[in-house]
């Protein structure tokens, strides 16, 4: 047909004018893409670094230990055959772990700070966590010993080094004050914040024997899936077939459950980038209604001449609307290559946070740090292709119909 | 009935306060296959008349009937399609379209009009501009043709959907006389041989010649009508 | 002058719709700077003041080993005044520095709640200076109910903290605490205020008793872990930290003690500073957005005139005049623009300052963070933030204008004459 092609031509013949306004296209749509990957970079690692060190893919616990402010001693469980079978035999399970957390005071020297103690099972604890390789000083945890390992900002703080005696201050399941004491024995540094501070690593065994418990209850399982995509759709599962088949009184929660603040950030981070690309995009469409005005007013006798060979308007409205889809495909094209181009960067060598945020993520208690990737979302580039050419479109409607509806006979003879 | 026919017609521009007589009673019947010469001064009415004939504009009195229909009772698209399935247009300033090829100027009025020449379109541009003398400059754009090759190639654009009429507003009033002469010539060399209908305007008495039926035209009034 | 004046306004006024346009993206990109300039200017004036006032002072002063052991609530590393000679003596010279309005002496200390239920309640204590802290204004005016701890055992509460107590105004309440000497030690007080701040972290975990009190039973007399100075204005604090390092070094004091001004006392608003900095790039980029239907109208302008401006300097005309009028042009639809951009966001920022700008997801991001910000956006509506939008529109859009005006008035006029439009 005729009438893309006379779109196309006419978008070539004011090229400098057709590229800035594609180029503003462009500008928002790399800008969309980028921060897309970037915050989805930053949820990746966020969440990665969760699972690794904190949260395991799925955890099973009581229901009441999710709860805020619950005293994490008043719900620990043995767990039975049946459930480590279950677990076991989810798809795609790779290891599980129980551990024991509760809060404690540690005092050291003369400070005493307020902290998580998370009893382990030395040896399967790191099948689930990455802890083993971000120990920095010392060793790990050994069975039946009262070793205990401390976050690298607590030590900082309390300065506390390897072989130093510590004493942890808890209150015991009936109320009554207990002490558990012994040595540091490693130093960790990992890349999720909370727990180079506020939380302390001891053997499960040691802290069941103090407490004079049954040395299988823990408060949490732990479990570690091959993908962590896998993870979601199973821990719904897991809690089914144990509050359903097996009469437990469990949660099961996936990584996702975990933060809050992550997935509230996750949101923000959509909410603000839309609207921003919306912001830009609207300078976007003004400028396109600008070019279709332009345009239309330089080529007032060739409208009143298709008008007189019987074009209709709707089929001249097209003819603009054309033009201005051409100015939305090629500023689409050149954002979702720079954006493509941008997101192979940070995926391949990916953007020091410590350089770009300096200490403020620790401050906020992001889990990031270090060198963060991007992510490639295919679907963000569709979506903002598909949008710049949709606002283009949109916006050359009100100008080209004014254009269209010229009177051919004013348009002809150009009064 | 004739192929076009204007009834009492009388057009009256408003200027703000002015109102402008432009036509001031016309009554015209057009037969199929005349070639009609509008003769008159500047400011006579001959373009407010081609326009009405051409279904660019309405009258603000009496009637035009186009091929059977009154073009009174059509709307914005109702015009727009009697003017695409019936009428072709020459304008003094050529208005070819400038992104496309003479051949693709031509091709283009044919492929709007969707009519009998859908699967030999090709063909049929080509064919045109060879009979208006062009054939060796299909690939050229209009700004790499001269005046009288503009004007050809605007009469083919009209021809090559076969309409029942072909109106031409001044057609060689940018042309010196020797180009307006050629013109003219295979404007009438094609009504004679496709017996296509002509109406077109001029106030160079020069060109007054070539008239099969010259209407002249003075303040909106027909004055003098004649057959050679 | 002011027959180019009028020239360049006939121009404009031919195809109005097309100047309106322009017009119309000029006064968008000037409305989004303005909003994105309150927005920013709001957030940050918002965040800082927060900090300031509830944290930071404009200059706070803490002993040097204090920094790492905040956290702490270390009792180790008091201020006992210069030399020790006590923290009485120190306010009353700092009081005397030419840039200190008043000051904030401050005892922080950790204590415990034991209740009922069993389970342990950790909290953060403020032992405080009631008059000063009303000169403040920030506590008492934050009281939701009841009154400033004035004497004795009296104690103010955060409002989530006195929900995890289980307590109510007019009750009592024990806790426990180490004392400087690592006693460990019980006292009851009567809640005789609620703070209610809205920020969690302040709400559920901190209380307040008078200085004095805090002194005395924690055995610091005449001592504070920090003094939060606040002079006149945030922006004068440069001048403030001046007069402090000088009565520092003057009185001894430079060795234990650190006078951090707010600016460096925290990374995250370190970081703040720095981005808002930038931003007056981004400004600039957004104008220029704008500034595209600008010039690409007054190119057209200028290409339907080439003949005109051909004939015009043939009659004479200057190519400065040319370019005057093109100029003119370009920045009359820059004034006409940025002036009605200023108006839009202003009355944008005006409704949302005191509405505010809620965004649930932001919210809850918010909640879930250890940061003291509001939960919501309120854009600044000042006269600063409009002149500053209106005249870089302006200025920008003018400047920009030069480079089509002047490739018009290099028209050689001979090929301008002849040119077919
Ligand atoms: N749109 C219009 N508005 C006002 N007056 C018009 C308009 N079009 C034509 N006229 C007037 O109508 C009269 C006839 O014009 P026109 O048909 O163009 O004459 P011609 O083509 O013979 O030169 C002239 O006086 C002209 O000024
Ligand atoms: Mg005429």
């Amino acid at each position: 047909m005729y009438l893309p092609k006379i779109a196309a031509r006419n978008l070539f013949r004011r090229s400098g004018r057709t590229f800035i306004i594609a180029g503003v296209l462009a500008f928002a749509i790399f800008f969309a893409i980028i921060l897309e990957t970037f915050m989805a970079g930053m949820m990746e690692m966020s969440f990665g670094n969760i699972i690794d060190f904190d949260s395991a893919h799925i955890q099973v616990a009581r229901p009441e230990l999710f709860d805020d402010n619950e005293d994490p001693l008043e719900h620990i469980f043995t767990p039975s055959e049946e459930m480590m079978t279950e677990i076991q035999n989810l798809p795609g399970y790779a290891a599980a772990t129980p551990v024991l957390d509760f809060s404690a005071n540690i005092l050291a020297a003369r400070e005493e700070f307020p902290v998580r103690v998370r009893a382990a099972n030395p040896d399967s604890f790191n099948e689930v966590f990455r802890y083993k390789d971000h120990l920095i000083e010392g060793e790990f945890l050994k069975k039946g010993s009262s070793g205990l390992i401390i976050g690298i900002n607590l030590a900082e703080i309390l300065e506390l080094e390897v072989g130093d005696f510590y004493t942890l201050l808890f209150r015991e399941k009936g109320g009554s004050l207990n002490t558990i004491q012994g040595e540091v024995v490693g130093i960790a540094a990992t890349p999720e914040p909370g727990m180079n501070l506020g939380t302390v690593m001891i053997d499960r065994s040691y802290v069941t024997a103090a407490l004079g418990a049954d040395s299988t209850v823990v408060n949490q399982l732990k479990v570690r899936m091959i993908d962590r995509h896998t993870a979601v759709a199973q821990s719904d599962n897991l809690e089914q077939t144990l509050t359903g088949s097996l009469g437990e009184n469990a949660q099961v929660n996936s990584w996702r459950e975990v933060s809050d603040m992550l997935v509230a950030l996750e949101v923000w981070g959509q909410v603000e980038t839309y609207f921003i690309v919306a912001l830009i995009l609207l300078v976007g469409a003004i400028g396109i209604i600008n070019v279709v005005l332009l345009s239309s007013l330089e080529r007032v006798e060739e409208i009143g001449m298709m008008k007189a060979m019987g074009l209709t308007e709707v089929q001249i409205v097209r003819i603009f609307s054309l033009e201005a889809g051409g100015l939305g495909v090629i500023g689409g094209l050149i954002g979702a290559g720079l954006g493509a181009a941008g997101t192979y960067l940070m995926v391949n060598f990916g953007l020091d946070l410590q350089m770009l945020y300096g200490e403020a993520t620790l401050e906020m208690g992001i889990p990031i740090m270090g060198t963060m990737y991007g992510v490639w979302k295919p679907g963000s580039f569709i979506l903002f292709f598909c949008l710049a050419v949709l606002v283009a479109l949109l916006s050359s409607i009100i100008p080209a119909y004014w254009a269209a509806r010229k009177d051919p006979i004013d348009a002809i003879y150009h009064r | 009935m004739g192929l076009v026919k204007l009834d009492s017609i009388k057009k009256i521009y408003q200027d703000g306060e002015i109102s402008v007589k432009a036509l001031r009673g016309i009554d015209l019947e057009i037969e199929e296959g005349e070639f009609t010469t509008v003769y008159g001064p500047s400011g006579s009415g001959k373009t407010t008349m081609l326009n009405l004939v051409g279904a660019l504009d309405k009258p603000s009195e009496g009637t035009v009937h186009i091929n059977g229909s009154i073009i009174n009772e059509l709307d914005r698209k109702g015009l727009a399609l009697m003017r695409r399935d019936n009428i072709g247009f020459i304008f003094q300033s050529y208005n070819l379209i400038p992104v496309l090829t003479a051949y693709e100027n031509v091709e283009f009025a044919l492929k709007i009009s969707n009519g009998n020449h859908e699967n030999h379109s090709r063909e049929r541009s080509i064919q045109v501009l060879e009979q208006v003398g062009l054939g060796d400059m299909l690939d050229r754009r209009p700004n790499e043709l001269s005046g009288g090759q503009k004007q050809r190639v605007a009469i083919a654009r009209a021809l090559v959907k076969e309409p029942r009429l072909v109106l031409a507003d001044e057609p060689t009033a940018n042309l010196d006389s020797r180009t307006s002469k050629e013109v003219l010539e295979i404007m009438l060399d094609m009504n004679q041989k496709l017996k296509t209908t002509f109406i077109f305007s001029t106030h160079d008495p020069m060109v007054m010649e070539y008239a099969g039926r010259l209407l002249e035209i003075r303040d909106g009034r027909i004055t003098r009508e004649e057959r050679r | 002058m002011k027959d180019l004046f009028k020239i360049a306004w006939r121009n404009l006024n031919r195809i109005r719709f097309r100047s309106l346009i322009a017009i119309l993206a000029i006064a968008t990109v000037v409305a989004i700077v303005v909003f994105s300039r309150g927005l920013i200017l709001g957030f940050s004036n918002n965040t800082y003041d927060l900090y300031i006032n509830n944290n930071l002072g404009h200059a706070r002063i803490i002993h040097q080993e204090y920094r790492n052991r905040e956290v702490l609530f270390s009792l180790d590393y008091p201020i006992d005044g210069f030399q020790g000679e006590g923290l009485e003596n120190m306010l009353i010279e700092i009081s005397q520095l030419e840039e200190v309005e008043y000051m904030l002496p401050r005892l922080k200390f950790g204590a415990l709640y034991g209740g009922q239920t069993g389970d342990m309640v950790r909290m953060a204590g403020f032992g405080i200076d009631p008059a000063a802290e009303n000169r403040h204004g920030l506590l008492p005016e934050e009281i939701s109910s009841g009154r400033m701890p004035e004497q004795k055992n009296e104690i103010l509460v955060g409002v989530g903290l006195l929900d995890k107590l289980g307590a109510e105004v007019g009750g009592s309440v024990t806790f426990m605490f180490t004392d400087a000497y690592q006693s460990l030690q019980g006292r009851s007080f009567t809640i005789v205020g609620v703070r209610e701040s809205g920020l969690s972290e302040i709400d559920d975990s901190i209380f307040y008793i008078p200085l004095t009190t805090a002194q005395n039973m924690l055995g610091l007399e005449d001592q504070a872990t920090e003094i939060m100075v606040f002079t006149s204005d945030r922006n004068r604090t440069e001048d403030l930290e001046k007069r402090l390092t000088a009565l520092f070094q003057d009185r001894g004091g430079t060795e234990s003690y650190s006078t951090l001004a707010w600016q460096r006392s925290d990374p995250l608003l370190e970081l703040f500073i720095e981005v808002e900095s930038i931003f007056d790039l981004v400004y600039i980029a957004i104008i220029l957005m704008g500034t595209i239907a600008v010039i690409s109208t007054l190119k057209m302008i200028i290409r339907e005139r080439v003949n005109e401006i051909g004939m015009m300097s043939a009659l004479g005309l200057k190519p400065l005049d040319i370019l005057k009028i093109f100029t003119l042009e370009g920045a009359m639809l820059g004034i006409i623009g940025s002036a009605l951009g200023v108006l839009g966001g202003g009355l944008i920022n005006y409704y949302l300052s005191s509405a505010g700008l809620h965004v649930q997801s932001y919210a809850d991001t918010m909640s879930e963070m250890d940061v003291l910000m509001e939960p919501a956006f309120y854009p600044v509506f000042n006269l600063e933030n409009l002149v500053f939008s209106f005249f870089l529109g302006t200025i920008v859009v003018t400047l920009t204008c030069l480079l089509p005006a002047r490739s018009a008035a290099r028209l050689d006029p001979v090929t301008a004459l002849h040119h077919d439009s």
